[in-house]
């Protein structure tokens, strides 16, 4: 796989002669200077310089060779990048339930033709600007801890986009990232389960990345935004999917070996949504009060006016001001 | 089994001083009980037993037959994937297991629910939209 070479070449930093690659990678010359070849038609920029060998210059922006040089292992198995998809949620179930395709495996497109929200609404999806993903996963939970992946993916977008310029990201509850309140990315997970048991785990990822201000609709400029938006600096998307899918591994393995407690801990502290006064719309009825903690499930707990508590498992939040 | 078994079943333990039964073939179960008819003074005269026996075991055949599905997680239960798309699932379709009956949200988080086995949905019992429980059964489903 070109990945190995690429690794190689991102480790050394420096001109490695292509009789060392093949030596250390095991392969041979021909093999080197074909996958050079390949992942310079992906977009990689790669100086060769005769006695001198080859030097990694560039990177392209969106690559699965790229992504899968940095996380490849024992938890992402399969990195797949696509052109352009009717959603990669939609690929991933497909995937998934149809060709048993494992645990690990992440769907990333550079355009969704019918990108989506919830219960079917429209994920503003153009070419060549921002994140659209979907990871599959096998957890070995119960289905009313999948709610927990939600949290999880959450906490580990808000990480991965903190240290991608400093961006100052907050988390509404249950599924949106926020800056300064306007929405930067947001979280579609699906889960198919037996009784007792998650069969499998689709948690779609959507990050608005390098799309300028001017070209989000005109319905939803005023609430939506983007990492270059807020900064004013274009960004690899390939570097920020790996922030995330690094940011997700720790804290997946974290969760297996010690439980949930550090997980929710953090979504508190990254939470915009608690110690707020809300509304809350759940189909026909509206309750509001005040956003006081989420349970162990990640359920919002409401302190109602009457000084009961409430538990929200879904709605449309409002925060009043 | 037959109405027509139960009812000269019933018939015949009448005659007898049996006051249990429990009968098992193949996919069915019949249990009757000859109750004593305890009458309490709101009450008014009982019905005769008989006229009442097989309504209510024929009933308990059916309950003990269906397969209910109960909800595995806290959240609100919709019968389609999206508000515009017929539902999953209705009264009447068959069914296989691994078949996906409805979706419960949590958190927009979409669940969903697979059905265990293989049979004919036989009742659907939360309206779409509606809140559910952990444990709530949602299905009724006969058994293939």
């Amino acid at each position: 796989m070109p990945e190995n070479i690429l690794r190689f070449l991102k480790e050394k930093d420096k001109f490695v002669s292509g009789a060392r690659m093949s030596s250390e990678l095991g392969i041979s010359r021909t093999a080197v200077w074909k996958k050079i070849g390949i992942l310079r038609r992906q977009g990689f920029i790669i100086k060769a310089v005769s006695s001198r060998g080859y030097k990694l210059i560039g990177s392209p922006d969106l690559s699965a060779d790229e992504i899968a040089s940095e996380v490849q292992g024992d938890f992402w198995k399969r990195i797949f990048v696509y052109e352009s998809v009717d959603s990669t949620n939609e690929v991933a179930a497909s995937l998934s339930i149809r060709h048993e395709i494992g645990s690990g495996t992440v769907i990333v497109a550079d355009t969704q033709e019918n990108g989506r929200g919830r219960l079917g609404r429209e994920w503003i999806s153009p070419p060549g600007v921002n994140i659209y993903m979907s990871i599959i996963l096998k957890p070995d939970l119960e289905p009313r801890d999948a709610t927990l992946l939600t949290v999880l993916a959450s906490v580990a977008c808000t990480a991965a986009l903190r240290n991608t310029g400093g961006l100052p990201v907050t988390i509404k509850w249950p599924n949106d990232l926020l800056v300064s309140g306007k929405k930067v990315g947001g979280i579609l997970t699906e889960v198919r389960s037996e009784p007792d048991k998650i069969r499998n785990a689709i948690i779609g990822i959507g990050i608005n990345v390098n799309i300028e201000k001017n070209n989000f609709p005109s319905e939803i400029r005023s609430v939506a935004t983007s990492v270059r938006a807020e900064t004013g600096e274009n960004f690899s998307r390939s570097g920020i999917i790996v922030r995330i899918l690094k940011e997700f591994e720790k804290r997946y393995k974290l969760l297996k070996r010690t439980g949930r407690g550090r997980l929710l801990d953090e979504w508190r502290r990254f939470a915009s949504t608690l110690g707020q006064n809300v509304r809350i719309a759940m189909g026909k009825e509206v309750v509001s009060g005040r956003a006081e903690d989420i349970d162990d499930e990640g359920m919002l707990l409401l302190r109602l006016r009457s000084g009961a508590l409430k538990k929200i498992s879904s709605g449309e939040i409002t925060v009043l001001r | 089994m037959e109405l027509e078994d139960l009812k000269s079943l019933i018939e015949f333990l009448k005659e007898t001083d049996i006051t249990e039964l429990r009968i098992e073939r193949d996919n069915s179960k019949v249990r009757i009980k000859r109750g004593q008819v305890v009458s309490s003074p709101e009450v008014p005269a009982p019905k005769p037993a008989v006229v009442q026996a097989p309504v209510a075991e024929e009933a308990e055949e059916q309950a003990e037959k269906l397969h209910t599905v109960a909800s595995p997680i806290v959240g609100t239960f919709y019968r389609s994937p999206t508000p515009e798309a017929p539902p999953f699932v209705n009264v009447g379709l068959a069914v296989t297991r691994g078949q996906v009956l409805c979706i419960i949200e949590a958190m927009k988080l979409m669940n969903e629910i697979e059905s265990e086995v293989d049979g004919v949905i036989a009742r659907v019992l939360v309206e779409n939209g509606q809140a559910v429980e952990y444990g709530e059964p949602l299905f009724q489903i006969e058994p293939a």
